[in-house]
This record gives structure tokens, C-alpha cells and sequence, in this order.
């Protein structure tokens, strides 16, 4: 916590500040009358350690208030120069905002010792022991204050950052968890592919008997490899599947299956206005699979945010991309963006087969597109 | 005597693949086939086979419900439920629905129907090739050991249920 505040502090020795000091203690000089060159020197000394006062804050008041318990004994009757009770006022000020603790209790002692020193060695009658008290007391309590308040700054920074910290994870494992469950369901579609081609194999293997043995032989090896497949896409299943998972009931939806979720959202409160063009069947299932979930995953967040409010769902399959529309007009009274989170299954299936999907406001309606090509960049497990 | 099938699949082409291997067999005779749940209830109860082949995953009604259902209105026809994969819950509700074995759909063809016959017989457990075959051993032995009646042949008693419902048909 005293990092923080070190760092900023005893990032540059303050130059600047002692040679403003000695400039001006040049100027002064004449007004003051100084009997010996060790007055000058006692003088000059503490104005220039306070070059270092954020580096050595204790060390640099000990000099600067032994100084003026020495000025003050070498030509008793005077207080130095204004300058003097400036340095004074500094250093106490900077021990007090920079030590904690054991450390700022002592040197909070010796330098108000010091400084009472200082006075008593003055032997000016006429001032009370008030002024060291308040040359003392005024210094070290702002420095304790800018202290506190810098400590509470920090703290509350910190709380913040984690709190982003914490935000960003959970963003980053649904996130996870979505890209989990796309991957499990793309798999499944492999796996079914490959069961199919096993059997067909097997099936035409059973028929030829014994005839044809090379066909035979080819046959079971592409049966010995389809179950190798198998084997370790069920693997990756389990590895995929959250704990509580188990293999759905239901067959995976595909582009067909849009009309009886249409149903179930119209059922739900919100008229869908369906409209579907194109070779249907010619979509491979994953895209098919895909383009399914992210029309569901649009409608979800429609129903979620603007419910009962009519919804135009449009898909069409082109020769060489699917293309979804997904459209309801905006609330007059605008609300709740929400989370961003309702669309990420939609930006990551249209990531994965290289689409592009864009969400947003335009003409007065919430409108969600996408386009997902149908040759595929990136090469499928056969 | 020849055993009466039927086969419960919605992939066509693989529905096609199963019925050609069992017509490869003399001594079975698949007197239907379905693409879906209802129209296997149908086709079950109108055509009484000896053996029901049921895919776990099909539209309208899945292959585990349709066994219960089975188990209830028809005991006498035996069921052989077939799968992509095979996960405990799976198999464990499957066998509890009171399926007389559980198969993965990759089995090879000469396994496949030796399961059938086996089942069709009432005997033990079908054993299916390969990695069906250590998965399915494995959940049994899961089972007895949580001491469940389990461990010997299933027969299609009534189990107090599956351990963890799995969602239907109708939640997608």
C-alpha cells in the first residue's frame, strides 16, 4: 500500500524545489545580518537537503530541524529567515505523509522535539510556545491527511480494478462455456456422420458375403476406421460436456425445425413472422445446426426484451451462404441495452464457420444479421 | 423360427443400413420400420413384434421414453435400444426404462445380430463389440456396486427410475 505512494514520491528528488530555496535564500540575504560563513552554511544546508525530502524523508527533517536548533544556538534572539521556517514547515509535512507507523510516531517525537528545542534555544521572550507547537502541529497534520486521503484514493482503485478483474473472468468463462457447448454439438453432427458411414459400410460388407473379398477388406477397413473415430470424438464429448450434461434426447435441430420454434415463440406471447427461401437441404447439418441456434438465440433475447412485441425472422439459403435476419421494432420508451452477453453464441457460431454476424439499431427496429458461407474455410473432420 | 423386428431410426440411411443387415439373416424378418417415436408406438402396437429396435434419439417421442412406455402396454416385445454414444446416464436410463440391452450404433454387423437373437431368446444381456461392450460392462459393474439390482441379467423390472433426468424430447 506504501508502494503506491512511494513510488509516485520518490520518483524524482525535488530538484526543483531546494533550488528554488537556495535562489531565493540569495536574495534574502541581505536582509538578514549573518555574522560567520557558518551561519551561511547552516542556512544553505537544509534548503539543499530538501532535494531529497520524498527520498529520506526522516533524515532530511533531522537535518533541516538540526539545523535550526544549531542556527538558533549560534545567534540566539533570532528566528532565521522565512525560508527556514518554510524548509521546516516541508519537512515535517513530508515525514508526516510519507512514514506509517513505529517510524512516523518517532520522528513525529524527535522532530517536535526539535523543533521546541529550536524555540527554546531562540530565547525569544515574546513568542509563546504556541508558534513551535503550530510550526510543528500544522505540518504533520496535513501531511497525515494528504496521507489518508492518498491511502483511500489507492484502496478504492484497487476494489475497482479487481471488480473489472472479476467482470472480465466471468465474461471470459461463459464465454467458455458457450464456445463448450457449440464445440459438443458440432461434434455430435461429426459423430453422426460417421455412424452413418459405419453402418453403410458394415451393411454392404454383410451383403457381399464372400464375394468380392477385396471390396470385402475395404469395406471393413473403412468400418475399423470410422469406430477409431468414433472412439475418440467420444472422448472429446466427454471432455466437452459440462458435469451435469448428459447426451439430449432430442435429435440435433436443423434449418427444417425453424417453423415449430416459430410455433413456440408465438406460443410464448410474440408474433413471428417466419419467412424461409432456398435449397434447405442442401445445407451441410453443422451449418444448418448453426444457423438454427442463432436465430433461437435471437429470438430469446427479442423475447427477453422486448416481449410481445411482433418479430420478422428471415432465412435464406443461397448457393453459397445461409443468411439470417432476425428484425423487431424498438420500444418507444428505450430500454435496457442489456448484458451483451445474450449474443455471443450468435458471434461465435458465425466466427466459427467464418461468417460474419453484426446486431444493432437501424431504422427504428433491433435488427440481428448474419451470413454463414457454405464452403468452408477451415476444413471439416470428413 | 424367425424373430419379428422393428426398426426405430430417424436417419433414413442408416435405418437402411440396419434393416439390410438384420434382412441378411434367415432367421429375422423386420416386419416395419419408423422414422419416429409416434409412428413406432403405431407400428408396435398394431404389428406385436418379437424384438423392437429403438434409436435413442428421434423426434416427437425419444427411444427411452418409448421403452418405458413399452414396458408398461407390451412386456412381451423386447427392446434393444441402439445409440451413437454410449454415457452412463444413457445406458442407466435406458436399463432402468427396462431396455433388454443397449448398443452402439457402430457395432459391427455380425455382433449386431447376434445381439438380437440373444435378446430375442430372452437371454443375458446383449454384448456389444468393442468399446460398447467395456462401457456397458463398466456401467454394470458401476451399478452393482452401488448396490442396485443390477448386477445379474437385466430383466425389465421396474427400477425406481432413472438416476438423473435427462431432458425430453420436447425441451430442446
Amino acid at each position: 500500500m506504501d508502494v503506491l505512494l512511494r513510488r509516485w514520491a520518490t520518483s524524482y528528488p525535488d530538484v526543483p524545489l531546494a533550488a528554488g530555496m537556495v535562489a531565493l535564500c540569495l536574495f534574502e540575504v541581505d536582509s538578514v545580518a549573518y555574522r560567520s560563513p557558518l551561519q551561511g552554511v547552516l542556512l544553505v544546508l537544509p534548503l539543499v537537503s530538501l532535494a531529497w525530502r520524498n527520498r529520506w524523508p526522516a533524515p532530511v527533517a533531522v537535518v533541516v530541524l538540526g539545523t535550526v536548533v544549531l542556527g538558533a544556538a549560534v545567534s540566539p534572539g533570532q528566528y532565521g529567515p522565512q525560508l527556514t521556517l518554510l524548509a521546516t514547515v516541508l519537512a515535517v509535512y513530508t515525514v508526516a505523509a510519507q512514514l506509517s507507523g513505529r517510524a512516523a510516531v518517532l520522528i513525529g517525537v524527535v522532530t517536535l522535539a526539535l523543533v521546541e528545542a529550536g524555540h527554546v534555544a531562540t530565547r525569544d521572550g515574546e513568542l509563546t510556545h504556541f508558534l513551535p507547537l503550530l510550526a510543528w502541529g500544522a505540518p504533520w497534520a496535513t501531511g497525515r491527511l494528504v496521507r489518508n486521503r492518498t491511502l483511500a484514493a489507492a484502496a478504492v482503485a484497487r476494489a475497482a480494478a479487481q471488480l473489472v478483474a472479476r467482470q472480465e473472468q466471468e465474461t471470459q468463462e461463459a464465454l467458455g462455456r458457450e464456445r463448450d457447448r457449440i464445440a459438443r454439438e458440432l461434434h455430435d453432427v461429426v459423430a453422426h456422420a460417421v455412424s452413418l458411414m459405419v453402418v453403410q459400410a458394415g451393411a454392404e460388407r454383410l451383403a457381399l458375403g464372400s464375394t468380392l473379398p477385396r471390396t470385402s477388406a475395404a469395406l471393413e477397413a473403412v468400418e475399423a476406421a470410422g469406430r477409431g473415430a468414433l472412439t475418440e470424438l467420444r472422448v472429446m464429448l466427454a471432455v466437452l460436456r459440462a458435469p451435469d450434461d448428459c447426451e439430449p434426447r432430442a435429435p440435433l435441430p436443423s434449418l427444417a425445425d425453424l417453423p415449430s420454434l416459430a410455433e413456440r415463440v408465438q406460443a410464448a406471447g410474440s408474433p413471428v413472422e417466419l419467412l424461409v427461401d432456398g435449397a434447405l437441404t442442401a445445407v451441410p447439418p453443422g451449418v444448418g445446426l448453426s444457423a438454427y441456434r442463432m436465430v433461437q438465440e435471437a429470438l430469446t433475447n427479442v423475447v427477453k426484451h422486448a416481449p410481445g412485441r411482433p418479430v420478422q425472422v428471415r432465412v435464406s439459403a443461397g448457393p453459397a451462404e445461409v443468411d439470417i435476419e432476425v428484425r423487431n421494432p424498438l420500444p418507444t420508451v428505450p430500454g435496457q441495452p442489456g448484458s451483451g452477453r445474450g449474443l455471443v453464441g450468435i458471434s461465435e457460431r458465425a466466427a466459427l464457420h467464418g461468417g460474419v454476424a453484426v446486431a444493432g439499431p437501424r431504422e427504428g427496429a433491433w435488427v440481428v444479421q448474419a451470413r454463414l458461407p457454405l464452403a468452408a474455410l477451415v476444413p471439416t473432420v470428413p | 423360427m424367425t424373430l419379428r423386428l422393428v426398426v426405430a431410426e430417424d436417419q433414413a440411411l442408416v435405418r437402411a443400413g440396419f434393416v439390410s443387415m438384420l434382412r441378411s439373416d434367415p432367421g429375422l424378418e423386420v416386419v416395419g420400420e419408423a422414422g419416429d417415436g409416434e409412428h413406432a408406438l403405431h407400428l408396435l402396437r398394431t404389428l406385436r413384434p418379437d424384438v423392437a429396435l429403438l434409436d435413442v434419439r428421434m423426434p416427437l417421442v425419444d427411444g427411452i421414453a418409448l421403452t418405458r412406455t413399452l414396458t408398461d402396454e407390451l412386456p412381451d416385445i423386447r427392446v434393444l435400444v441402439l445409440t451413437t454414444f454410449g454415457d452412463d446416464a444413457t445406458v442407466v436410463d435406458a436399463l432402468h426404462a427396462g431396455a433388454s440391452g443397449f448398443l452402439l450404433k457402430d457395432t459391427r454387423p455380425e455382433d449386431l445380430l447376434a445381439a438380437v437373437h440373444a435378446v430375442g431368446a430372452g437371454e443375458a444381456p446383449a454384448r456389444p463389440g468393442r468399446d460398447g461392450g467395456r462401457a456397458h460392462l463398466a456401467t454394470l459393474r458401476r451399478l452393482a456396486a452401488r448396490s442396485r439390482p443390477a448386477a445379474g441379467p437385466i430383466d425389465r423390472a421396474r427400477a425406481r427410475g432413472p438416476r438423473t433426468p435427462c431432458p425430453g424430447v420436447i425441451q430442446r
